[in-house]
């Protein structure tokens, strides 16, 4: 395993996260923010297009102290991608898949992904990259996605609208938070059909 | 964000506890042994940056779907009665900010154009009545019939993807003109549009 790790900054008293960080087979260097909690749950929560906000590092917070572990990870600003949709398209499955397994065996808890908006289709790629790659770990318990944004772009009217490939082709426990003052909520009777067709639980 | 409402902040705080509720109700499902599913689909490139949105010419069924709806009297609008008239149909919400920010335009659009066969038909999208009362009486005045959409049938059937999103139907009931996202409507291009349906 060419992966190696490094831990550059831990635990410091007035705070309640630390700094860790991996760098994948590729070379590329993952920093992830911390918040630790003694229970058998991990989150890796990746922020949206509209980049990482407070609000999500609060949530963290508090759920550190429900007893579930957090890892924030800003993988845009990882590969020095602009904080745009069209960004999280790019990011590699490979990176998301390594750093399922780096998660997985660093803590030995149970691994879900948590993501909102366009988040959501680097988080399913890089699942089932981890699938493929790892046929009978039951490591990644599931994904929990907030308002995700599925299709491919916002078509001209007139014009059908198309999913993201990887909806049809996942193979997940899904959980999805959608607000009904939103237009993803009109379009849940095709989405979670859609993710049911590869077999996801949703 | 930074233009949460009150509102969304105080749904912000509660999120922990239904995050945490998410995942007692996904851990089940872990016992589940899963396989990664084929897929012989190339990726689909999409541009880097937003698309231009403008009013352009409708690229789908030119038909409408059906439109009959109340509006806040009560009263049946029905799409389908109002051939031999240009009809903007505009699907909104209070709660969408492109839509309250084009909606003083559309206004000026109507006033514009108030006595030639010209009607905008807002179509609000499942609030009820009260909270567009409220809305209407101290956010932003229009005079046009706000209809009412409950349960997004209408939505659906006009195939509606983003909000705002409007449709412009010619005197002879044709979708001709339409529009994912919002617009300030009374610029001259859109003024010339207007006015050239109206003249036919």
């Amino acid at each position: 395993m060419r992966t190696f790790l490094f831990i550059f900054l831990l635990l410091v008293t007035s705070q309640s996260w630390a700094n860790l960080g991996f760098t994948t087979r590729a070379g590329d260097e993952i920093n992830i923010v911390v918040h630790a909690a003694q229970g058998e749950y991990l989150f890796i929560w990746l922020p949206s297009e509209a980049g990482p906000q407070n609000s999500e590092k609060t949530t963290a917070q508090q759920l550190s102290r429900k007893g579930i572990e957090v890892w924030q990870i800003n993988l845009l600003e990882d590969f020095f991608l602009p904080i745009v949709a069209s960004s999280l398209d790019r990011l590699p499955d490979e990176t998301v898949s390594e750093l399922i397994d780096f998660a997985s065996k660093q803590t030995g808890k149970n691994v879900y992904l948590v993501t909102s908006g366009r988040g959501a289709i680097p988080f399913l790629r890089g699942s089932r990259r981890w699938q493929l790659q790892h046929p009978d770990s039951p490591a990644l318990a599931g994904t929990i996605l907030l308002s995700p944004k599925f299709f491919v772009e916002t078509p001209d009217p007139g014009v059908q609208a198309q999913l993201m490939p990887i909806v049809t082709t996942t193979n997940l426990p899904i959980f999805i938070i959608q607000p009904e003052k939103s237009p993803w909520y009109w379009k849940l009777d095709k989405t979670i059909p859609a993710l049911q067709q590869g077999g996801s639980d949703v | 964000m930074f233009d949460a409402t009150n509102y969304e902040k105080q749904v912000a705080t509660t999120l922990p506890v239904l995050l945490a509720q998410a995942l007692k109700l996904l851990e089940p499902y872990q016992q589940i042994q899963r396989k990664a599913v084929k897929d012989k689909q190339e990726n689909p490139q999409v541009k880097i940056g937003k698309k231009d949105r403008f009013l352009q010419p409708f690229k789908g069924d030119p038909v409408p779907p059906l439109l009959k709806l109340k509006n806040l009297d009560n009263k049946i609008i029905d799409l389908s009665d109002m051939n031999g008239q240009v009809v903007l149909v505009n699907f909104w919400a209070s709660w969408c900010p492109p839509c309250v920010h084009e909606m003083p335009s559309m206004q000026r659009l109507q006033n514009m154009f108030k006595n030639k066969p010209f009607t905008i038909l807002g179509v609000n999208m499942a609030e009820d009545k009260e909270t567009i009362n409220t809305f209407l009486k101290t956010k932003v005045s229009v005079d046009f019939p706000v209809l009412l959409d409950s349960d997004g049938t209408a939505l659906k059937r006009w195939g509606v993807f983003a909000f705002p999103t409007s449709y412009v139907v010619d005197k002879k009931g044709h979708i001709r003109y339409a529009l994912f996202g919002g617009l300030e409507w009374d610029t001259p291009d859109i003024i010339q549009k207007i006015s050239s349906l109206l003249d036919e």
